[in-house]
């Protein structure tokens, strides 16, 4: 049964990107065939921890919505990651969103019809034969993130140690309850302070009701990386890639 | 406290004033000492020659009248019964021609107890002349030439007057004294009322009876002509007075004729004229010299009106019996003005240099000061957490790092410390945001109404579950591999 699991935040900046690339890649060394579509439209960026140029492929997710092409024709496999760690198994598939100005601009401006994304979602599903499709979203409230959340078996939260992230953060649990969303996770990114992060997830949890799947530190490798590479991949032993690790492995599990 | 701000600046200031006012102070007043030691010198001099040109004027009369009453003394077989006779005439043009050619000013005159009267004079033209005149024979008068011209002795014109020289105070006074008499100032009918003092020195035979009075006259013209001419530094004043207060002669005033009715120049009336150095000169006089005696040369100074004046006062032949004093006033502004005003200018310099030393040292002190109170009020406002990263008091911090000095190191190490306290407080106030895990439930309430009052959303709401169950049933439909897109409800 292949799921649709969406990564979202309220606020922009969470890691979100990171995160979902990241937890693309741990999937897909488990043998799994794992999609990726970029739908923030608005500041796509997940093809760069790909190792994607802009304009190395034809098309993006933003022709799809124009009906100018298939979503298969949108999409790349970016399995190249993964060989050149020395994994053998699985296989990765990307939709990245338009890096142009110019189609930015205009789907800002013109919209477009955001029912043919999930059409979109479950035919790449069905082509691809993916077990697993992860949505990386724009943060905030809209109408694609909606529909993302709506149709997603799985959403993850994901949510900074702060107060406008926890504020935040009630809003989005609360509009995914009401979505109906059957499995709800939240994950929280850049904490301080280790050894406050038991005391941290309990009071999260107790907070929203909903399960924390794991707490990753602020690390400065991270932000070192720069969004250019796969963390989990460059730096296997660290906390973060222990912890995502086991966000797999409940996501799938899910 | 004491603040730095202050103790600097003011121990730089006065430091500045030590060290160039009071060298300029010192320079300037012994500049002016000197300048002023100077201009005394110079009126000194000044007083001292005209003291000696004055010579000509009253010695000569003096002596010549002197030396020819002895010459009579001497000769007492000569007999002067009938000095018009002429043998005589031509034996005193013979003895008298040069005197009476270098010595305009003096009239040596001969007068017998007869009436009879032979005077050296000149002719309105200044050509030397014998006259002769005698009361007695009806006021005859004849006068001869006396020229080097082989002319002497001719007789140049004859007429005649009223004039009796045994009628004049000088020669009554002679006579009844027995000795050299100096006449006072009076306005002389053979000199045409000019003002003059007559010298006269009677003769007497053994038996105790007059022979002959010599005199001669004193002009006041001369002297007073003689005074105008000089050439003195401007705002200068020269004149003779005598110990009763009359002015004899003066270099700005014209002395009264006889015969006008004009009184006599007093000291009275300069201490009254409009000149303000007149007027000053007359009451510092005066003050000095209370009696009008001055008994030797004197140097002195005073002020008026803020200007400096010096005063040469000196006796006039003192000896002869003459009772006058010569006045040499002289301002410091006209004498040594270039000289003062060099000394001032090289002053207002010095006072300049103070002042731009000064501000030097003020903004030295600034410079110096400033990056220690900026230093300071960072290091309270950390103390009291109230540092504003953004603001200036950090940016005049960051400023001073730019310094390539001590300052410079200071401020760096100060800003590091700053940033070092701000991340430690920074992590500290997210470590305790961390853990305060809020939610404004009316706010998130507000923000979701927001979103869930949308018909997109109330549609979404709708169709989820299904849309779901659609998508797994597609999902889990074996052998669906055409890609016809499903009708799609959700985004309309
Ligand atoms: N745990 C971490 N420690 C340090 N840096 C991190 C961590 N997680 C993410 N970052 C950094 O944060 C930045 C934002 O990450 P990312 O682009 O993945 O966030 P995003 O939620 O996708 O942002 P956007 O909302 O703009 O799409 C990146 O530069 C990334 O390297
Ligand atoms: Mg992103």
């Amino acid at each position: 049964m292949a799921h649709v699991i969406s990564v979202h935040s309220f606020r922009g900046g969470t890691g979100k990107s990171n995160i979902t690339a990241n937890l693309a890649a741990l999937l897909a060394s488990t043998g799994k065939r794992v999609g990726v579509i970029d739908t923030d439209i608005q500041s796509p960026g997940i093809h760069a921890i790909f190792g994607l140029e802009p304009g190395q492929q034809k098309h993006s997710l933003n022709d799809f919505l124009w009906g100018r092409c298939t979503i298969e024709a949108a999409t790349t496999e970016v399995t190249a990651v993964l060989r050149n760690k020395g994994i053998a198994k699985g296989q990765i598939y990307l939709t990245p969103g338009s890096m142009q100005s110019s189609d930015i601009t205009r789907m800002l401006s013109e919209g477009y019809d955001v029912g043919l994304l999930n059409s979109g979602f479950q035919e790449l599903i069905e082509r691809l034969e993916l077990d697993h499709l992860l949505i990386d979203t724009h943060p905030g409230v809209n109408e694609e993130t909606l529909l993302s959340i709506a149709i997603s078996d799985v959403l993850m939260l994901i949510l900074r140690p702060d107060r406008q992230d926890y504020q935040g953060t009630a809003v989005a649990v609360e509009l995914a309850r009401q979505l109906d969303v059957p499995n709800l996770f939240l994950l929280v990114n850049k904490a301080i302070t280790p050894a406050d992060f038991p005391a941290l997830r309990e009071r999260i949890e107790s907070t929203y009701d909903t399960p924390v799947l794991g707490i990753l530190p602020l690390a400065q490798e991270m932000a070192v990386l720069g969004s250019s590479d796969l963390f989990c991949l460059t730096k296997p032993d660290h906390p973060i890639s222990a912890t995502l690790k086991s966000v797999a492995t409940k996501i799938a599990a899910a | 406290m004491r603040s730095i701000r202050f103790v600097f600046p003011l121990i730089l200031t006065f430091q500045m004033v030590v060290a160039v006012g009071l060298t300029g102070t010192i320079a300037y007043l012994s500049h002016l000492k000197e300048a002023r030691e100077t201009a005394a010198e110079i009126v000194n001099v000044i007083g001292s020659t005209m003291d000696e040109q004055l010579y000509q004027y009253l010695y000569i009369p003096m002596t010549l009248t002197e030396a020819y009453a002895e010459r009579v003394r001497l000769q007492p077989q000569r007999r002067f019964s009938d000095i018009q006779d002429p043998e005589t005439r031509r034996r005193v043009i013979d003895s008298l021609w040069t005197q009476s050619r270098l010595v305009p000013w003096a009239n040596l005159t001969l007068t017998s107890p007869t009436g009879q009267m032979l005077r050296i004079d000149r002719t309105e033209t200044g050509t030397p002349v014998l006259k002769l005149s005698d009361a007695r024979k009806g006021g005859m008068l004849q006068r001869y030439l006396i020229d080097s011209a082989g002319r002497s002795g001719t007789r140049l014109d004859h007429g005649r007057t009223v004039f009796d020289p045994l009628q004049q105070d000088y020669y009554r006074d002679a006579v009844t004294r027995h000795q050299r008499i100096l006449s006072p100032i009076y306005f002389s009918a053979v000199s045409s009322g000019a003002p003059v003092v007559t010298i006269a020195d009677p003769v007497f035979d053994d038996s105790g009876h007059v022979r002959l009075v010599v005199s001669s006259d004193i002009h006041l013209d001369a002297i007073n002509g003689h005074l105008q001419g000089l050439t003195l530094p401007p705002d200068s004043l020269t004149f003779i007075f005598d110990t009763s207060g009359r002015i004899v002669a003066s270099s700005n005033f014209d002395l009264e004729r006889g015969g006008k009715d004009r009184k006599a120049g007093r000291l009275d009336d300069l201490a009254a004229s409009d000149n303000p150095v007149a007027r000053a000169s007359a009451k510092a006089l005066k003050e000095r010299f209370p009696e009008l005696t001055v008994s030797r040369a004197n140097l002195f100074q005073f002020v008026a009106k803020g200007r400096r004046n010096y005063v040469y006062a000196a006796p006039l032949f003192a000896d002869f019996g003459l009772n006058w004093q010569l006045a040499v006033v002289i301002s410091e502004s006209g004498l040594i003005e270039n000289l003062i005003r060099g000394v001032r200018t090289a002053a207002w310099v010095s006072l300049g240099l103070l002042l731009i030393s000064i501000l030097v040292g003020l903004r030295t002190a600034g410079w110096m000061v400033r990056p220690i109170l900026t230093l300071r009020d960072v290091v309270k406002a950390v103390e009291k957490d109230q540092l504003d990263l953004q603001g200036k008091l950090l940016q005049k911090l960051r400023d001073d790092a730019h310094r390539r000095n001590e300052f410079g190191e200071l401020a760096t190490a100060a800003l590091g410390m700053v940033q070092e306290v701000e991340a430690r407080h920074d992590l500290l106030e997210s470590q305790l945001e961390q853990l305060r895990v809020a939610v404004d439930a009316s706010q998130t309430r507000a923000e979701i109404e927001q979103v869930t009052g949308t018909p997109f959303f109330r549609s979404l709401q709708e169709q989820a579950r299904a849309l779901r169950e659609q998508n797994r049933q597609r999902r889990d439909e074996p052998g669906r591999t055409d890609g016809a897109r499903p009708t799609d409800e959700a985004g309309k």
